[in-house]
C-alpha cells in the first residue's frame, strides 16, 4: 500500500499551490502573498521544532541547535544572529525577499522526496520550462482532506493544522479548495482556526499591508 | 471552584514543555473537567497557549473539558483577541 510522505507546512503548502495540470504555481496566487507565507512557514516550522517561540511583539529562539533540514536551519540562524528582537512581521518581511528562491528549493526537496516529478518542457523548441507535476497526487489528496475534515467539525485542531489554514487564508488558496457557497459556510471557521495561532494573525497582517502598499503606489486614473 | 493546577509567572518556550508534561499526567485523574487557576500567570507566549489548546483537545477526546479560571486582564485579552474563550470556558 502507498502511504503519503511526512512533509513539512512550506512543503504542504507548495504542493496546494501547485496547479495539478501543469505542475506550475496556481496564476490565481499573489507572488507577494505567496513570498510572505512561505517566509512564515519556515517560523511555523520552527516553532513547531520548539526552535522558536513568538508573541504580539517578538520572536525569540528557544534552542539555536539546528534541525538537520538546510532551509529552516538557515532561517534558525539568520535569527540567532541578530542582535535586535524583531517581530514575527519584521522577519516575514525580511525572509520575503528570498521567497523565489525558498520556493524552489522545496519544489527541489518535493522532487528529492518523490512527491512531485520535475519535467522539463520547450516552449517554441527553444526556451526551456519546468513543471512539477505530482508523482501519485496521495500527498495532496491527504492534504486536502485532513483540511477539509478539520474545516467541517468542531473539532480542536493541533498547531501544525491550525498554522496551515492560516497559511491557505493568507495566499487566498481557500478558494479553489472550496466552491463559493462553501466558503462563505465556513468562513467564520477558517478564522477561528487561523487565529488561534499569532504568526497566523501576523501573517495576515503582513498581506494586508503589502497588499495596501501596492495599491498605494499604482497611479490614480482620472 | 478549586483548581486542579496552578500557573504562575510567565510561560514560554524555555518552560512550555515542563508545564505540559505536568498537565498531561493529571488530566487523566481527573473528573469531568480540569481546571486551571491562571490569577498569577503573569505572561503567555504562542508556544504556551499551545498547551492549553492541546489539554482542551485531550480533555475533549475523553468527553471533558477545560476551563481557565482568573486570568488577569491582559492574559485575557490575549485569550480573546486569539479566539479561546470561543473554544475554552473562562471563568473571569
Amino acid at each position: 500500500m502507498t502511504s503519503s510522505k511526512k512533509l513539512s507546512l512550506a512543503e504542504e503548502l507548495l504542493l496546494i499551490t501547485l496547479d495539478d495540470e501543469s505542475g506550475k504555481l496556481l496564476d490565481s496566487i499573489k507572488p507577494f502573498s505567496f513570498d510572505i507565507a512561505i517566509a512564515a512557514s519556515l517560523i511555523m516550522e520552527l516553532t513547531l521544532k520548539g526552535k522558536l517561540d513568538t508573541d504580539a511583539k517578538k520572536v525569540f529562539v528557544v534552542s539555536s541547535e539546528a534541525t538537520g533540514d538546510a532551509i529552516l536551519d538557515q532561517a534558525l540562524a539568520a535569527i540567532v544572529a541578530e542582535k535586535n528582537s524583531l517581530s514575527t512581521s519584521d522577519w516575514l518581511s525580511r525572509f520575503a525577499r528570498h521567497g523565489a528562491t525558498l520556493s524552489d528549493k522545496i519544489i527541489e526537496s518535493l522532487v528529492n522526496k518523490g512527491v512531485v516529478q520535475m519535467v522539463e518542457k520547450r516552449l517554441l523548441w527553444v526556451l526551456k520550462t519546468r513543471a512539477y507535476p505530482a508523482t501519485s497526487g496521495i500527498e495532496e489528496r491527504e492534504v486536502r482532506s485532513r483540511i477539509m475534515q478539520l474545516l467541517n467539525n468542531d473539532e480542536i485542531p493541533n498547531p501544525s493544522d491550525a498554522l496551515l489554514i492560516g497559511l491557505l487564508r493568507a495566499t487566498e488558496i481557500m478558494s479553489r479548495l472550496l466552491s463559493s457557497s462553501e466558503l462563505v459556510r465556513l468562513q467564520n471557521r477558517i478564522d477561528q482556526i487561523a487565529n488561534l495561532e499569532e504568526i497566523n494573525r501576523s501573517l495576515s497582517a503582513s498581506v494586508k499591508e503589502a497588499w495596501e502598499r501596492i495599491i498605494s503606489q499604482v497611479p490614480l486614473i482620472h | 471552584m478549586n483548581a486542579n493546577y496552578k500557573l504562575n509567572g510567565r510561560i514560554d518556550g524555555s518552560n512550555a514543555d515542563q508545564y505540559d508534561l505536568e498537565i498531561s499526567a493529571l488530566i487523566n485523574k481527573v473528573g469531568p473537567s480540569f481546571s486551571i487557576d491562571l490569577s498569577e500567570l503573569t505572561y503567555i507566549s504562542s508556544l504556551g497557549l499551545r498547551i492549553f489548546l492541546k489539554t482542551a483537545k485531550d480533555l475533549k477526546s475523553q468527553n471533558k473539558k477545560l476551563i481557565l479560571l482568573k486570568p488577569n486582564s491582559e492574559i485575557l485579552d490575549l485569550l480573546i483577541m486569539s479566539g479561546f474563550d470561543k473554544i475554552i470556558e473562562i471563568e473571569k
